[in-house]
């Protein structure tokens, strides 16, 4: 069974899919890097994958090429920084001094050190709707190339853990079920958070289908209590 | 007008010259420049492509399988070429043929794919496993070939002009002195054809002169012929005439030829007498010797005896070198000179002056007689013969006469010693 698509999703249905084989030890389940939310809609329509992972609403043109959303639940999106930064809280005018370049070190005089993630990234885009004149200064710092910019969650993470004063976004999810050595700052002002389901082409059958409803089943509530998840907004 | 013919003929030929270099300059830096960026489009698409290819590579090694559908985020990685404004579209097609990736989905490239294209393959170990192809957009190029267009018309214009207006310009002003020159030289020829016109004429007077010379030395001879004719009818003729008569008688009556004899010898004197002042009018033996001051002399003193009217002859110089035929030319002045003073002149004393001096000769014959008006035509007959001899000798005559107030008449030549002669 393949399971494959958004980097969001892959730590907690690493884990999903440990459970899994544990009760069903004859179905081997490989999860793989991250595709990307498109990336898995594509496999899926490919049938080179079983199993998407998405962690943004399915577009239209999607829907219509036969993609079936199930949603599973939503995940609180933070700011992130590395263990170094001593800051107890980041207000939305210390995010905007920031990634515009007007606040170049930290309050013990450390250097910050901002990331960012592509144009394409569905954590960006969430932010990017909450807060448009972040999303402006990421715009400018991309094609100047003013900050270092991060394709994967992976990247990301490696980056927030080993750069001292960097500061980037993530998924509460992941830094909380991987027990990642970071701080996190609740986003300023309201919830950031994005949709996570699972993607099928046509109505699951199977051990796809076995294995979405052992996905929704309680004995993986304790990684979603784990992880900070929330029911989906359906 | 030739400068105006020139100048037409000129700008007619410089004309397609003149226009072809400026279509040469106008299309040359468009066609190199275009030329040039294609060739450099079509490097950039492959150095483009390759980088590309490069970075699928390393995603397609880690994820041999799902590297396919992760090509959006391989892309974002790979933002180098998301700077170039010239990436028209990108593409990468499976072995399969089928495309994996387009740039549209990423908004990458300005998708105008109007410019050369560049493959470069995609390999995991020695296997092809799918091939980027970039394709560049030439607006870029095309605004900048549009300037040069824009810059190099002007320029080909400009230089179409300048090779036309310059050269024009110059034959212009080498036409209008071109003219001038033609000018000068019609006035120049018409200057030269007057002159000649001018000489024409005094070359016919002079000719004319000299025929009126030649007829006046002709009438002169005519008229010394019938006065040597008329001497000797009425002198030698008489003469012998009465020695005939005197024969006559002589033999008729041979009892008185005594009485008879010395008349006879009075008249073959007299004979004698008329045939020497024959000879002598015609040309004084004294020339013939080369003694021209005694020849002179002889001359007037002979004047004296025949007219009475008393005459002296001053000599200054030495007139024993002066030329045989000025000699001859200064007896016939005197002689006409004399011969006007005693048929017009009622002189009382006559005076003549020569004087030999360095480089000219004087004659001057002066009387005390009646004089007359020198614009009265009938008085010269003689005097103009006179005028007429001195001119063709190359010398100068002129007269100082009035009524009642004597004439003299002055004359002046080059001096020609014996030996000058040709």
């Amino acid at each position: 069974l393949i399971v494959a698509g958004s980097g969001t999703n892959l730590p907690l249905f690493r884990k999903i899919a440990e459970l899994y084989q544990q009760e069903h030890p004859e179905t081997k389940v490989v999860v793989p890097t991250s595709i990307g939310t498109g990336g898995a809609v594509r496999a899926l329509m490919d049938s080179a994958i079983d199993l998407g992972l998405a962690s943004r609403k399915l577009k239209e043109r999607e829907k219509r090429a036969g993609i079936v959303e199930i949603p599973f639940a939503t995940v609180e999106l933070v700011i992130a920084a590395n263990s170094s930064v001593k800051e107890k809280t980041v207000t939305e005018i210390d995010l905007l001094d920031i990634y515009n370049g007007k606040r170049t070190h930290w309050s013990d005089g450390a250097p910050v050190v901002p990331l960012i993630r592509e144009s394409g990234d569905s954590s960006r885009a969430v932010f990017a709707k909450i807060l448009p004149a972040l999303e402006a200064s990421m715009v400018r710092a991309f094609h100047s190339r003013a900050w270092k910019v991060c394709y994967t969650d992976g990247q990301m993470v490696q980056a927030l853990v080993s750069i001292p004063g960097s500061i980037g976004f993530m998924d509460l999810g992941t830094v909380l079920i991987e027990g990642l050595p970071m701080k996190t700052y609740p986003f300023p002002g309201v919830d950031a958070k994005k949709p996570l389901s699972m993607l099928t082409m046509g109505r699951p059958e199977g051990e796809v289908e076995d294995f979405i409803e052992f996905a929704r089943s309680s004995a993986v509530q304790d990684i979603l209590r784990l992880g900070g998840y929330l029911p989906p907004d359906v | 007008m030739p400068s105006q013919l020139l100048e037409r003929n000129f700008a007619s030929r410089m004309l397609p010259l003149a226009i072809a270099a400026g279509l040469i300059a106008f299309s040359a830096p468009p066609l190199f420049y275009r030329f040039a960026s294609i060739s450099e489009l079509k490097t950039h698409a492959e150095i483009y492509a390759a980088q590309l290819a490069s970075s699928v590579e390393e995603a397609a090694e880690q994820e041999p399988f799902f590297w396919r559908y992760n090509t959006s985020k391989i892309m974002w990685s790979t933002s180098a070429h998301r700077l170039q404004e010239d990436i028209g579209t990108v593409t990468i097609v499976d072995c399969a043929g089928k495309t994996v990736f387009d740039g549209k989905e990423l908004e990458l490239g300005t998708g105008n794919a109007s410019g050369p294209t560049g493959w470069a393959a995609v390999k995991v170990g020695n296997r092809n496993i799918a091939w980027v192809r970039v394709i560049m957009d030439t607006a870029m190029h095309r605004k900048r070939y549009l300037l040069i267009m824009l810059f190099s018309g002007c320029l080909g214009a400009v230089l179409g002009l300048l090779l036309f207006w310059f050269p024009r310009r110059v034959v212009r002003r080498q036409a209008g002195l071109l003219t001038n020159t033609i000018i000068r030289l019609e006035k120049a020829e018409k200057d030269l054809t007057e002159a000649n016109l001018k000489l024409s004429r005094r070359v016919r007077q002079a000719v004319g002169a000299v025929r009126s010379i030649s007829e006046r030395l002709i009438g002169v001879q005519e008229e010394e012929r019938r006065r040597i004719a008329r001497d000797l009818h009425d002198g030698v003729g008489q003469a012998v005439t009465a020695l005939q008569i005197t024969l006559k008688l002589m033999r008729a009556r041979p009892s008185e030829a005594k009485n008879h004899l010395a008349e006879a010898e009075r008249s073959a004197e007299e004979i004698l007498k008329e045939i020497r002042a024959a000879v002598f009018a015609l040309r004084p033996a004294m020339l013939d010797a080369g003694d021209l001051e005694e020849g002179l002399r002889d001359f007037v003193e002979r004047f004296e005896l025949k007219t009475g009217i008393p005459a002296s002859l001053r000599a200054t110089g030495d007139l024993s070198a002066v030329s045989e035929s000025l000699g001859s030319l200064l007896f016939r002045i005197l002689q006409e000179s004399l011969t006007n003073i005693s048929r017009h002149a009622q002189a009382k004393e006559v005076g003549v002056t020569v004087v030999v001096e360095t480089d000219c000769l004087r004659l001057e014959v002066s009387d005390d007689g009646r004089g007359f008006d020198p614009e009265d035509v009938s008085h010269g007959s003689g005097l103009r013969g006179i005028k007429e001899r001195v001119s063709f000798a190359g010398g100068e005559m002129a007269l100082k006469t009035s009524a009642g107030r004597g004439t003299q008449v002055m004359c002046r030549f080059p001096v020609l010693r014996r030996g000058d002669e040709r």
